[in-house]
């Protein structure tokens, strides 16, 4: 089992940071090499939400299935794979943590590679850095989104 | 107005280039600055299709609007854009051709960005640039995701 932690200030609320990371449209902007994501049923991500993920790893084409476990309001959002793709086993936990104007924002990833997944890809410990490397950029792009600063109307 | 113009040779046939260009989920890794796509009717792309975006420009959260103005299959694929966004005109025309080794893809970009939509204490310039490195990116990016192959065996 590979974990890869973070934690990071970001300059906005904490509803702000919410909205980013439960709507799934902003997945492929949050993980370098997600390309496409399915979420069931469609709306923000929350309990039960069950998300198709179409990724890739150099050249190759991967999917990864995951379903939302915990979203308990601009505090904690958890999700953990669902059989099938690239991961035997995935978690990941966002914890959110209210500061003045500025979001504290802890986030864990877990996951194991299925080997025979990975051994029709590439070098195992290749793939394993470049999974490694997107969920550390997970955090940073979550920043970025969330400080961004709308236009005036 | 500024003009950007592209060719290039993609390894792969024709129906994967145009299956990435016309599936709206594609967008955002498309252009590095475009975050995210919402299309209306929803689905793959068709003539008259209402497409708006949200992107970044520096720090700021912008919108663009486009429509899909022109479907050939397999061969051309045209937006433009639409008013009240950050861009006042907007052109965009993909066209390929099936050759030896894969496919032949024509690019060309026509594009303004709106100053009214910017106002004062804006560089145009500066977003000039910016949006123009984005068409020059989404070249290089339709290439590698019409390339992308399943793992061997599966």
């Amino acid at each position: 089992m590979t974990r890869v932690e973070d934690i990071v200030e970001i300059e906005a609320p904490k509803s702000t940071v919410w909205k980013v990371l439960t709507d799934s449209s902003y997945l492929p902007k949050l993980y370098p090499d997600v390309i496409t994501v399915e979420v069931e049923p469609h709306g923000p991500l929350n309990v039960g939400s069950k998300a198709k993920i179409l990724a890739r790893l150099g050249k190759v084409r991967v999917e990864v299935y995951v379903e939302v476990t915990r979203a308990d309001s601009e505090y904690c959002f958890a999700s953990r794979q669902s059989p099938g793709g690239l991961f035997s086993a995935f978690s990941q936990e966002v914890l959110l943590e209210g500061l003045v104007q500025r979001t504290k924002v802890k986030t864990v990833f877990e996951y194991t590679l299925v080997h025979e997944y990975a051994s029709t890809i590439s070098q195992e410990e290749f793939l394993d850095s470049r999974v490694a490397d997107n969920l550390k950029w997970y955090t940073r792009n979550l920043k970025e989104l969330a400080e961004l600063i709308p236009m005036p109307e | 107005m500024t003009r950007v113009q592209v060719s290039l040779l993609v390894e792969a046939g024709p129906e994967a280039v145009w299956d990435v260009l016309t599936d709206p989920n594609y967008i955002p890794k498309l252009y590095p600055d475009l975050l995210n796509a919402s299309v209306d009717p929803p689905g793959r792309a068709a003539v008259g299709q209402n497409r708006k975006f949200e992107a970044r420009a520096g720090k700021r959260l912008i919108e663009i609007k486009t429509r899909v103005s022109e479907m050939v299959p397999l061969k051309k694929f045209a937006v433009t854009g639409r008013r009240g966004s950050a861009l006042d005109t907007f052109l965009e025309t993909v066209e390929l051709e099936k050759v030896k080794g894969g496919t032949l893809v024509r690019i060309l970009f026509e594009f303004k960005v709106s100053e009214a939509y910017f106002g004062p204490g804006f560089d145009l310039f500066a977003l000039n640039q910016a949006a123009k490195l984005n068409e020059e990116l989404f070249a290089k990016n339709l290439k590698e995701l019409s390339e992308l192959q399943d793992p061997k065996g599966r």
